[in-house]
């Protein structure tokens, strides 16, 4: 016997297992924007610390090329979210706003899956305006790779559905 | 033993003559018959010559008249006939008399006949065909035999031990057809002569009782079966639960119980699941410590929530779409399988939940 107690506000019970509006994933998005550029910045520092620590007489601050900054800052975004997606199933923004991203049954991602969504939303961010006028609230991403964004304000993982059902 | 008897009265009845003229009479007789047939054999062809001349008409040969002698000679011979067996009759009984006298018949028999063939030569079978049983049998006092049979020297003669020893029993029965004597038994008519109060006046229940392994008999019972034959709902019926109710002392029911015990049984933790669930604990754990993050992740999150539809709605009504939202994804998010919660399939049903805009739904949405 195991005993649960449903933290979920009990007005927002009837939205979960949903998909999420654009409000909410722009919003969600807009977290993890910020904090890939927090650990942009967390990186410049380390470099920062790095380069003065080698030579502190000749030491100037770097100024990185914005496409190199760009660069790597959509290389942080896209592992950030794959790791977030293939684990959990949510990155920080997607916690924050009580969102989890699942696959076409219900699950997980694949990792490749994730990878896969992650470099579309990277490359591809505007496909997530499909969800104004998709009658499912679903991404361009979403409907390529057939997964869904839905209200999940459980912190836990959510229960593997069974597969008869699907 | 008396035959030497017999021999002397024999002696008195026949004379000495009569058997010394029989002794000549044999002797001339013989002798005369030597004689005869040799001059029979010498004379015949001349007495058929004499008998049958051939110059003579036959009505004229010798022949005629012997023939005319002959027939006066039987004449004469018949009409002696009565003399003749008058003789015989007085003088043949003595002598076969006598000669028997002298015979041992008894081992003459035994010496001269061979008994074992004559027997074998007797067909038994054609004497035993002609015989008529039945009306011997009919001739046959068998009640007058029976009667003087010592039935009980019999009996007594009788070793009926040996005789049930040498009995096979088992191959008689394996014979016996028991299920047409069954057939052929009569129940309702045996039960009725019997006289079964008097039969059960005679049993001693209680020893039969103390014999009766009552553990193997209900081990053998389809308990099952038998309660699924039984209309428990018309026995049901049938009981005055209220007279039964007013005998129970329930306060001695209550003291005698183990509430610890009942206690334990209870799913305590399953009942405040339900129960705390009911009453929306988390709203009460965050009214109570008034976390300033958590309300404000909440408020956020059912902001948007709210937005999202607003939004959908006013995408929907500008590109005139007629088919709601289907929003539902696979599978089940963990808090909603708990809590049993009626599960929104379109925007319609989820409005319903909002509060009306643009008042906040914190303050309309129930808690």
């Amino acid at each position: 016997m195991s005993a649960h107690v449903d933290p979920v506000p009990r007005e927002a019970r009837p939205f979960q297992g949903h998909r999420a509006g654009l409000v909410t994933r722009t919003a969600a998005l807009a977290i993890d924007l910020g904090v890939v550029i927090i650990a942009l910045g967390v990186i410049y520092l380390g470099v920062f610390a790095f380069l003065f620590l080698l030579d502190p007489r000749n030491f100037t601050a770097p100024t990185p090329s914005p496409w190199l900054v760009y660069a790597v800052g959509c290389l942080l975004l896209t592992l950030y979210l794959a790791v977030s997606w293939m684990g959990s199933g949510r990155t920080y923004g997607n916690h924050v706003m009580g969102l989890r991203v699942v696959n076409n049954k219900g699950r997980r991602l694949h990792p490749l899956g994730a990878l896969v969504r992650a470099l579309f939303c990277v490359i591809f961010p505007i496909g997530l305006l499909w969800v104004l006028v998709s009658g499912q609230n679903r991404s361009l991403q979403d409907l390529v790779l057939r997964t869904s964004v839905i209200y999940d304000w459980d912190v836990r993982p959510r229960p593997l559905p069974d597969p008869t059902q699907t | 033993m008396e035959e030497p008897d017999q021999g002397t009265s024999s002696e008195r009845t026949v004379p000495a003559a009569v058997d010394a003229a029989l002794g000549a009479a044999a002797m001339a007789t013989s002798a005369a018959v030597l004689v005869i047939r040799g001059f029979a054999r010498v004379a015949a062809p001349v007495g058929r010559v004499v008998m049958h001349p051939p110059i003579l008409n036959e009505r004229l040969h010798p022949a005629r008249v012997v023939e005319a002698f002959s027939d006066r000679g039987r004449e004469a011979r018949t009409s002696t006939d009565g003399d003749l067996n008058r003789i015989i009759a007085a003088v043949v009984p003595p002598v076969v008399d006598q000669v028997l006298n002298s015979l041992d018949l008894t081992a003459l028999v035994r010496e001269r006949v061979d008994i074992d063939t004559l027997v074998s030569a007797v067909d038994i079978a054609a004497i035993v065909d002609r015989l008529d049983i039945a009306a011997i049998v009919d001739r046959l006092d068998i009640d007058a035999i029976v009667r003087e049979v010592d039935i009980d020297a019999i009996v007594r003669q009788v070793d009926i031990d040996a005789i049930v020893r040498q009995v096979d029993i088992a191959a008689i029965v394996d014979r016996v057809d028991i299920e047409a004597i069954a057939k052929r038994i009569d129940l309702d008519a045996i039960v009725e002569r019997i006289d079964i109060d008097a039969i059960v006046s005679r049993i001693d229940l209680d020893a039969i009782v103390g014999r009766v392994d009552i553990d193997a008999i209900v081990d053998r019972v389809d308990l099952d079966g038998i309660v699924g034959r039984v209309d428990i709902d018309a026995i049901a019926k049938r009981i005055d639960l209220d007279a039964i109710v007013e005998k129970i002392d329930i306060d001695a029911i209550v003291s005698r119980l183990d509430l610890d015990a009942i206690v334990d049984r209870v799913d305590i933790v399953g009942l405040a699941e339900e129960v705390v669930n009911g009453i929306d604990l988390p709203e009460i754990i965050r009214e109570s410590t008034g976390t300033m993050a958590s309300e404000v992740v909440r408020d956020a999150r059912m902001q948007s929530i709210v937005a999202d539809v607003a939004i959908a709605r006013l995408v929907d009504r500008i590109i005139r779409r007629r088919r709601a939202r289907r929003t539902d994804a696979p599978g089940e998010p963990e808090s909603r399988t708990r809590v049993n919660l009626p599960e929104p399939t379109d925007v319609t049903q989820t409005q319903a939940l909002l509060p009306p805009q643009p008042e906040p739904p914190k303050q309309e949405l129930p808690r």
